[in-house]
């Protein structure tokens, strides 16, 4: 191993044990001040916002990988970042952040009012309208980021969603069969929207990690 | 690389990511005609000289079309 490849490989490092270091205090902050708040809530609110404390945290390193150039060369083990680069690390980043907020908004407005299922018929509307909003502008911005990957991103995406919708419609169709005939209690489409999420980032990992993405 | 570029300097001759580069070059990724072809074109070499399908031997295929 060359000198350069060992000071590559300890910067690395370096980013792993922060972005670690960050998830866990991410985690134990949000865990910590939620455990109360979240009593009596439903099993996929908890889900939900676990899932969007990953969302930020990764949402974050993406944004900071493309305002801060060490940090998107050790990331990505590059030598230099083209703008082009750059500037999908910050919309990757914003999508990730939009996604945290869209995931974590519900079910953190029905536990600070201590509802466990309809919301506050005052606030529930403007709720609403702004997560189709936001979800309106991510739409745009992953529209943006199909459109200007390159050819093996691209795979990596069709085939993330591939193997979601196959793993996740067979999933959905032996749940919907037990529903049906008794063996199953009834899911709410936020309970299934919160397993597909987690099943897909999980799938995004290992797709990646597959297709040999460092 | 043989002409000292490294895989990110051959992604932003191709247009492409570090990643695609590597993924092509350890065989997790095969290229599309277009990006071969570009790949081909950059290096002044057949395309049949870069690229070595694991199928070739099986059916006999030679580089000169033999």
């Amino acid at each position: 191993m060359t000198e350069r490849s060992n000071s590559k490989t300890t910067t690395t490092l370096i980013v792993s044990l922060c972005a670690g270091g960050l998830s866990a205090l991410a985690g134990y902050g949000v865990a910590h001040h939620m455990v109360n708040t979240m009593r009596g809530q439903r099993w996929s609110d908890g889900l939900a916002l676990a899932i969007a404390a990953g969302l930020l945290v990764l949402g974050i390193l993406m944004l900071g990988a493309g305002l801060i150039d060490r940090l998107g060369r050790a990331m990505t083990r590059s030598e230099k970042l083209t703008s082009k680069m750059k500037r999908q690390h910050i919309l990757q980043g914003v999508t990730m952040l939009l996604a945290s907020f869209m995931m974590a908004a519900p079910p953190f407005m029905l536990a600070t009012q201590g509802l466990s299922n309809d919301a506050d018929p005052a606030r529930a509307p403007i709720l609403l309208g702004m997560i189709v909003f936001l979800f309106a502008g991510q739409t745009l911005i992953n529209f943006d980021l199909w459109r200007t990957s390159d050819e093996f991103y691209r795979r990596a995406m069709l085939e993330t969603s591939a193997i979601s919708f196959w793993v996740l419609q067979g999933a959905l169709f032996l749940w919907a069969v037990a529903e049906r005939t008794g063996y199953a209690p009834v899911l709410q489409s936020w309970d299934a929207v919160c397993v597909l999420m987690a099943v897909y980032l999980v799938l995004s990992v290992v797709v990646t990690r597959r297709l040999g993405v460092e | 690389m043989r002409m000292g570029w490294s895989q990110g300097e051959l992604g932003e001759h191709l247009d492409v990511s570090r990643q695609a580069i590597n993924a092509i070059e350890v065989g997790k990724h095969d290229p599309s005609l277009e990006l071969a072809f570009k790949i081909s074109y950059l290096f002044g070499e057949p395309m049949e000289a870069i690229f070595h399908p694991h199928f070739a031997p099986k059916i006999g295929a030679t580089h000169d079309g033999a």
